[in-house]
Parts: structure tokens; sequence; C-alpha cells
């Protein structure tokens, strides 16, 4: 079911952006070219690489941001390849690998979180123009669908629930993480049609 | 004319002969459905739960009725007698019988028979089922009369017991001792007073006749079959050979006052006989220094909390027992098999059941493990112990080897991967036997062969000494010594080997001793287990995760021992081995627990700033809403 459900959504989630890309007049103003595409998506994730005019807290910013991005790709494979391509339930080393980066991810995205908050505010005055309503709106998605996801998994480590609830905490974590993941492929989308309209 | 008169005589003839023939054979049909579709009186219920009593008069098993005073008296037969109102033939069929029966689904693996020969340093176990792991009787010689005067001690009698040897001499034996019929009392005597170790005394003795009656109270034998001579006729006793002044003829007797004015005999007989009559033949002890007596171990939780063995292993007239596994109903005609595992009977609550909570275990352990994995058998150690069990070393029998270290050695809980995939608890028997390699299959010898090559060649010892000495069990033998038994078994058959400790040995073109370790006859024999089951509060889990996942935990890094009468092969094996897991894998897996409860507390650390942050900006947004309502206004 959720097998069917995950490949389904994630789908949709691409022929979506795919249409956008081709449809709409804004986005195809861009030029979404392969090489573009992938010059965007090598930009965000080397963002420290690159000559850095930001201050200790833009670092920092950046840090958690480029940390949880990170975290998310590998708890993303090691969640969703073991289900989607392997059929199977994520075991072993996918698993120990998933609850290894588990709590860095936890922890980049509160930081992001506190240090980003400000600036996604809806009624935010200091960064306008810089983001986009669809943004922001994708931006508190993420973190309230991060808040059921973590707190899913982590009360079923305590003897709390019996079977029943913790098949609702699994199912709970499973399905918050898939939101969360399409969540987080529309943001970037997002952000790099942004960069791309600013060029 | 005369040719007209002879054709149409002949014609006359053959159609008579025909409808003759015709009318035998709806006879015989009439016949054989009239066997078929009897109904014997006992077997056919009224509805009353009460237990009908059985006062009843015995039948020999020439079909006479047994009057004391009558000479001979004659043991009664359980075919005759409790046959005239229950069908024997069906109950015959029944999963305690029908081992030997080559139609019958073996199912789930079960307990072998072990046949232990120790002078020849031989441990195998055997099964007429058709277990993987399991060698036929026959492979080692047993033919079936053998089989039973080695095991029949704890067998209920019927099946295997009725089959006529194919050795001549065997069968000579056979009339005379009689065949070994079920021993209905075996399970269904009420009698605090019976005596089933008389069972196995009586076919040590040969008097299979006489079993039965032997473990009633209101019978006793005497004399052995066994020192007759075979031409004894039981049914007319006659003056004994003088050459052998000791021997007496076998004979019982019946209690003064068994038999009423019309010579019936009351039996006290229970449809839902005590767990007792079921521990005679599926006890275990588990030995070693620092394991405490019977009487300081805790009984199975089920039994504590009031319910007798037979609650959940039920059967009907078919007495085609539940064993109470998942996926019984693939190999059982028995319509309860379908609710008589743990899972059934606990999520549907069957007569009282708790229905689990498993609060805190995720759900993938029970895609993984069976139930016993965790609730059955002692809690798993650094080290696996031994045990005993009644079928492999006859507890309860009359003069059995009390020594821990008796052969067969059983070794146990072993967390192993099942048929089904899922790790359940097993004990374990380390086959070692002398074989013949061919095409990489390895198949046992003759034990009559092993004793007069192998067993005579190990009992030459060094000039100094009498005879070899024992040492846990096995003869002390060293490789020289397995090399001296394979050469002298070469000398009689092609390839000869030794299987022992998960080891095939063999010798090289040069006469020196080579082993194979992969070889699946030299695999151990598992067999799952149920009980005892632990309640809930000592299973595995109960306390933390720790209780597997960590570094130390037997569950997954116990010793296993490796069983082997060469003290220097003599070795363990991890338990991940036989799970079937990967040991670096695991041992990461265990390590990441140790980690855990900072992942607790970090994920609830973060899930507070994020509910607060997510609050804030929330309560900011109403703040928003509301100043902008206001505005509005």
């Amino acid at each position: 079911m959720f097998r069917t459900v995950s490949i389904i959504a994630f789908l949709v989630t691409f022929a979506g952006i795919g249409i956008c890309c081709l449809v709409l007049p804004r986005c195809r103003q861009c030029g979404w070219t392969p090489s573009a595409i992938l010059k965007r998506a090598i930009h965000i994730f080397t963002m420290l690489l690159l000559e850095q005019k930001a201050g200790a807290v833009g670092i920092i910013r950046k840090l958690a941001y480029l940390l949880a991005l990170v975290c998310f790709v590998v708890l993303a494979v090691t969640s969703f390849f073991p289900v989607l391509v392997l059929k199977e339930s994520i075991n072993g080393y996918w698993l120990m690998l998933h609850a290894t980066f588990a709590p860095v991810f936890a922890i980049a995205l509160t930081a992001l979180v506190i240090l980003w908050a400000g600036s996604y505010h809806f009624n935010s005055r200091t960064e306008a123009g810089k983001y986009e309503l669809p943004q922001k709106i994708c931006f508190w998605l993420i973190v309230s669908l991060a808040l059921p996801m973590v707190l899913s998994i982590i009360l079923s480590m305590f003897t709390f629930f019996g079977t029943e609830g913790q098949e609702f905490l699994l199912n709970t974590h499973r399905y918050c993480a898939l939101l969360l993941s399409l969540v987080a492929i529309i943001y970037t989308y997002l952000i790099i049609r942004n960069h791309m309209e600013r060029q | 004319m005369r040719k007209g008169f002879l054709y149409t005589a002949i014609l006359v003839c053959l159609a008579s002969v025909s409808l003759a023939a015709d009318a035998n054979s709806d006879a015989n049909l009439r016949s054989d459905a009239s066997l078929s579709s009897t109904v014997f009186s006992g077997d056919q219920s009224d509805g009353s739960r009460a237990v009908p009593i059985h006062i009843m008069p015995l039948i020999d098993d020439e079909g006479g009725k047994i009057i004391p005073d009558v000479e001979p008296i004659l043991p009664f037969s359980t075919r005759l007698t409790c046959g005239a109102c229950h069908d024997y033939e069906k109950i015959n069929h029944g999963w305690h019988f029908n081992a030997a029966e080559p139609n019958i689904a073996p199912g789930r693996v079960g307990q072998p028979w072990i046949f232990v020969d120790a002078g020849t340093a031989t441990q195998i176990p055997l099964s007429y089922r058709n277990w993987p792991g399991a060698f036929r009787p026959e492979s080692v010689g047993l033919t079936s009369w053998k089989f039973v005067q080695l095991f029949g001690r704890q067998m209920p009698g019927g099946g295997i017991g009725e089959i006529e040897s194919s050795n001549p001499d065997e069968i000579v034996r056979g009339e005379i001792s009689g065949k070994l019929e079920i021993n209905c009392m075996t399970c269904h005597d009420g009698d605090p007073a019976h005596n089933q170790a008389e069972f196995g005394d009586q076919i040590l003795r040969q008097n299979l006749r006489w079993a039965a009656a032997a473990t009633c109270s209101f019978a006793s034998v005497v004399g052995k079959t066994r020192d007759m001579r075979n031409s004894y006729d039981p049914f007319m006793p006659q003056p004994l050979p003088m050459d052998d002044p000791k021997a007496i003829a076998p004979a019982v007797i019946y209690r003064k006052g068994t038999f009423d004015q019309k010579n019936q005999v009351f039996f006290d007989i229970v449809r839902k006989m005590p767990s007792e009559r079921c521990y005679f033949c599926h006890s275990n002890y588990d030995v070693g220094e620092d394991k405490p007596g019977k009487w300081a171990a805790d009984e199975d939780v089920h039994l504590a909390a009031g319910l007798t063995c037979v609650d959940c292993h039920r059967n009907g007239l078919e007495h085609d027992i539940t064993r109470g596994y998942d996926g019984e109903t693939k190999f059982s005609g028995n319509p309860l098999s379908a609710v008589s595992s743990c899972q059934s009977c606990h999520n549907e609550g069957r007569l009282g059941a708790p229905e689990p909570k498993h609060l805190g275990i995720p759900p993938i352990h029970f895609d993984k493990l069976t139930c016993t994995a965790c609730h059955s058998g002692p809690k798993p150690e650094s080290q696996t112990i031994r045990t005993k069990t009644a079928r492999a070393h006859g507890l309860g029998t009359y003069n059995v080897n009390k020594s821990d270290d008796a052969l067969p050695h059983i070794i146990y809980p072993v967390f192993a991967k099942q048929a089904d995939g899922k790790i359940g608890t097993h004990k374990l028997v380390w086959p070692s036997f002398w074989g013949a390699l061919k095409d990489n299959e390895v198949t046992p010898i003759e034990i009559e062969t092993v004793r007069r090559t192998v067993g005579a060649a190990l009992l030459q010892t060094e000039p100094n000494q009498a005879e070899r000495n024992m040492v846990d069990g096995w003869p002390a033998l060293t490789l020289e010594d397995i090399t001296k038994g394979l050469t002298a078994l070469g000398k009689e058959i092609q390839g000869p080997v030794y299987v022992a400790g998960g080891k095939v040995y063999s010798l090289d073109v040069s006469g020196k001793l080579s082993e194979q370790l992969d070889n699946p006859a030299a695999k151990p024999y598992l067999w799952p287990i149920a009980h005892d089951v632990r309640p809930r509060a000592q299973s595995l889990g109960a306390g933390t995760c720790q209780d597997c996942h960590s570094t130390d935990s037997g569950f997954f890094f116990a010793d296993v021992e490796v069983d082997v009468p060469v003290a220097s092969e003599k070795g363990i094996r991890k338990m991940v081995e036989f799970e079937e897991l990967s040991s670096v894998y695991t041992k990461l897996f265990a390590w990441s627990f140790v980690f855990r409860p900072w992942l607790k507390v970090i994920a609830i650390g973060a899930s507070a700033i994020l509910a607060a942050v997510l609050l804030l900006y929330a309560l900011k947004g109403l703040d928003f809403l509301i100043k902008m309502l206001a505005d509005r206004k």
C-alpha cells in the first residue's frame, strides 16, 4: 500500500514539476536545460565551498541548510530505496544508516528552523521579495511535517504503545516522511527556479 | 443339431460363470462398504460431556474372553478389547502412530529419535518421517523390530510396533512376543497407579503382547519372551527347556478383585488426560552443575495457569492431534490446527488467553521471529546448555543413565532460522556417525558393520590400558583413532567417512585424514521447541531492547557448543551463524543501541524546539489575524 502510494506520489510530483517547467510562461523563460538544472543543483550543494560573503550567522545558516539537505538525501535514499526498489521494509545496513543520520537531521533541521523561521514569516518585511509565498508554505509544511515524523518514531521507542499503536506510529512516520520528501522536492524546485529567474 | 446344443451349453456356462463372478464382486463390494461404514458404538457421541464408565470384558489377541480362572491367562489385547467399541484402525493412523506411513505429510521438523552407540562414537538423528537432516532407521540397519526394541519405551504402541519385520529371525521372535499394539492407557488411563515405565521394560523383555497390560494397575507381568526358544508357544504353555533353569515364561497375573461377577473389568478412562501422562514422553531436564533441580525449575506458564497439554493439543477420533505451529493447516486434517497456534489463541482470546500488547516492540519483530523465540525455553546466556529429553534419554524408565554427560548430547537454546524464514528457539544435536561417501552424498553404514570394523579397531587401546576412557560421555578419541577406524571400515566399504562436529572426515589417497566442512550430512539437526513457555515478564524484550540488542547478548552472540567425540576438535559456533545473519552487521547494530538513549534525547529535544517554534509562529499568525480583523473593524 505504502509503496504504491509513494510511487504514485513521486510520479505525480515530478510530473507536476515537469509540466510547470514546460507550460507556465514564467518558468519557460528560465531556460530549463539539463546543464542549467545541474548547475543550480551543484550550486545548492556547494554553497560553503564558494567564496563566502556572509557573516558567522550566515555561515551557520548555510551549514545547517547543507547538513539538513545532505541528511535528507541520505534518509530519503535509505528509506525509499529499499521500499520502492527492493520491495522490502527498511532493515539491515539501510536501517543503520537511516538511524545514524536521523539525529543529525533532527539537529540540523532544528537549527535551520531557528535560524530561518524569521525569514519565512508570512508577514516578513525584512526579506521581502527574497522568498515567495509558495516557498514559505513549503518551509512551514516541512517544519509541521517534521514534528510528527520525529515524534512518531521516537515515541515508538518507548513502551507506551502496543502493536497497533506501533503500527500507527510507523505509518505516521512513513507518510509524514513521504509528504515531507515531496514538499522538500517542490521546495528545492522553487529555490532553483528562483535562482534561475534572478539570473 | 449336436453342435448347436454344444454351443448353447458353452454359452450358458460362460454366462452363469460371469453372473457368479459379478455376484461375488458385488458381495465383496458390499462387504467392503459395510466394513468402511462400520460405526463403532464408542465413537458415536450422544453429546454428554461426562466420560462413559468403561466396565468391559477383556479380550485376548486370539479373540477369547479372559476369565480369571481359565488357563492360559493371557494379556488383554487393546485392538480387540478397546477396539470392540472404538475404531482401532482409524486411531492407528493418528499422529502418534503414523510416522512410518509413507503418505503422511511430515509437517514441521520435529524431535527425531536419536540412535546412540557410545562404543563407536555414534549419535545420529533418525525418523520415519521425511524431515530434512534426519536419517531413515533402515540406513543404520534398524529393522522395525530393532527400532521398537530401542525406542518403544517412549511410544504409545501401534504404528511401527505392529509392522512385521523383514528379517526372518525377527519374524519368528515376533510370533512369540506378539505385536506392540496401541496402549490406549498410555494416555487415557486416569488411574494414578498406571505405570508407563513397565511398557519399556516389557519391550526389553520382548513381551510386546504383555506390555499394555503391564502398565495397568490391575495386572502384573512376569517372565521374558526374550529367554524363550523359538519353539515356544505362548498360547500353549509347555514345560520350559531344562537347559535354561532361570528362564521364566511370560505370564500375566491379574490382581485379585479385578474382575466383577460378569468377568468384566473397570478401566478408569479419561478423555482429558492429565499432563503427567504426556510428560512421560515429552519431558526435558536441563543438565549442568549450575542448573537447578527439576523441583526448582518453573513449569510452563500455561500449565501454571491451570491448563493441561490437551487443552491446546487436541484431536478427535482420528487422533490427528494438533501440534500447534503456524501453517499446520497445510499438513493436518484437524480443523483445530487452524486455531491452535500461539497467535490464534492469544489473538482470539481462546481459553482466556491474554491478548498480547507487546508494548514498545516494533512490529518487524513479528515478521522475523516466532513467538517462541522470545517466550520459550531458557533465557539465552553466554553459552548454550545441554538438556535431556524423555525420548532421547529414556527419562522415567527403569535404570536410566542419570549422569549429566549421558549421550545423546542435546544442546539448546539455539536461535536458528526456520524453513518459514523466521528465527525460532531450537534444540540441536550434532550427528556423529560412520558412513560412506559417494557423489558428495554421505549415507550412514549399518551399525553392525561399524561395530565389527570400527568398534574392533577402536577397542585396540594402548598396551598398558585395559579399555578406552570415556570423556564427556564419549569414548576418548583422537584424530589417529578416526584414521584407524576409517582404515578398518575401508576394508569393507567404498569411500568410508566419519561425520562429527559438522565435519566429514575421510582418508585421502595417501591415507592421511582430511576434512570437509560443508557437507549437508554433517549439519547439525535442529528442531523447534515450544515449551516451556515463560510468562510475559520473563520474555525477551520485556526488559529493554538490550535483552537482545546488546554487544554481548546471548540471543545473537552466545557460544553454541560443537559436540564431538574428538577432544581436539571440540569448539563453538556463534549463534548468529544459525540465525543466518552477518556477525559484523549484528555487532554494529547492537553497538547502535549504545547510542539509542542519545538519539532519544536529541529527537525529543528537537521535537520540543520545533513544537515551540511552530507554536510561536502560530501565535504570531493569530496575533496578525486578530490585528488585521481589528483594523478592518
